[in-house]
């Protein structure tokens, strides 16, 4: 048995979870009525704050929730845009193929140092865009990140 | 532990009907879940209007969020924890305090004042259930509870009213659960010293 009082801690131990407190503590409160009574008062806030009524929203959360639902994409509108993306690249994988022989001839005439300069733009400027959606995605996804 | 499995089933069955489209499925989560989000909120937030919208920005969230789920945590608990980040977030744009430092003095008066009521009253027991009936405690300790930080009173509310372990309050809050644990005590503790002051002051003397 512990002759010393307890400490508030382990008044708290017991009052809040007796049967998994340690023997040591709940043999000594039932002994000790000083620090039973310091249990007793724990009981009772704990009892006060069970007591607390629930809160409620005064509307229908779910209601105002699912009506701000986005409405889900039809499965037609998937299938449109793959269907578009199909066409679209069929059209240039045709010209490409059927022109290729006019290509070869129009960048015969065009210096290197220029399809240098072309492609480096190309790339920056793309490089640029990703970087820039990639940016606001972030933004957007911070807006919304817990 | 079959309570647990029986839920993760329940809880997956519906994140696979919303994901499928059906948004009644989501509202049968909200309808699940709003006990705890209504609790995590009006602790933490003072506005009604804006307990409102955060509210709603908490399961619209949470529905964006959803194909993301892996299920690690229950799905209240999951819930919970985007509940309690926005309520942060709220707070942190308005500058509001989250948790004041009410603890630093270590006052504990309560010593004190049980050692006057014994000896004034001679049997604290008795002083006890006079209290229990004279005044309405649930009341008292309302009061008491609404002067916490906000932070404490969803700890209390989580850990006495919800009944959750301290592990789903550290999941829930991001502090870890020996954190959790002692800011409970903490809390038990100045509200305990305020409810022996309040009882000293009305009922004693």
């Amino acid at each position: 048995m512990v002759t010393k009082h307890l400490t508030d801690d382990e008044v708290q131990q017991y009052a809040v979870d007796k049967p998994n407190c340690e023997i040591r503590i709940a043999e000594h409160v039932h002994l000790c009525e000083k620090c039973r009574t310091k249990v007793e008062v724990y009981q009772l806030l704990i009892t006060g704050i069970k007591r607390q009524p629930q809160p409620a929203f005064d509307f229908d959360l779910s209601e105002a929730v699912l009506k701000q639902l986005p409405v889900p994409k039809a499965s037609g509108d998937r299938l449109l845009t793959w269907a578009l993306i199909f066409i679209g690249v069929g059209f240039f994988a045709g010209a490409a193929y059927y022109f290729h022989s006019y290509l070869a001839i129009m960048f015969e005439g065009v210096a290197t140092i220029l399809i240098y300069l072309i492609v480096i733009s190309a790339i920056t400027i793309i490089g640029g865009l990703v970087f820039d959606m990639y940016k606001k995605y972030q933004r957007e996804m911070k807006v919304l990140d817990l | 532990m079959n309570n647990n499995t029986g839920q993760n089933t329940t809880d997956r069955h519906l994140v696979d009907r919303v994901l499928r489209g059906e948004s009644n499925a989501f509202g049968i989560i909200i309808k699940n879940t709003e006990n705890l989000v209504s609790k995590i909120i009006f602790d933490m937030i003072i506005n009604d209007g804006d307990r409102k919208d955060i509210a709603q920005d908490v399961y619209l969230k949470v529905y964006q969020k959803l194909p993301g789920f892996k299920f690690q945590s229950k799905l209240s608990t999951w819930i919970g924890q985007i509940c309690y980040n926005t309520c942060i977030d709220h707070l942190r744009k308005k500058k509001l305090v989250l948790a004041e430092s009410i603890f630093e003095t270590e006052t504990d008066p309560s010593n004190d004042i049980l050692d006057m009521m014994n000896n004034a009253q001679g049997n604290f027991d008795e002083s006890v259930d006079t209290f229990v009936i004279g005044k309405n405690i649930s009341e008292i300790v309302k009061k008491k509870i609404a002067k916490l930080p906000a932070i404490y009173k969803t700890l209390i509310s989580l850990y006495h009213n919800e009944e959750l372990s301290y592990d789903e309050i550290g999941t829930i809050t991001g502090l870890p659960a020996g954190t959790v644990k002692s800011y409970l005590f903490r809390a038990r503790r100045e509200l305990k010293n305020d409810l022996l002051l309040h009882y000293k002051k009305e009922d004693l003397w």
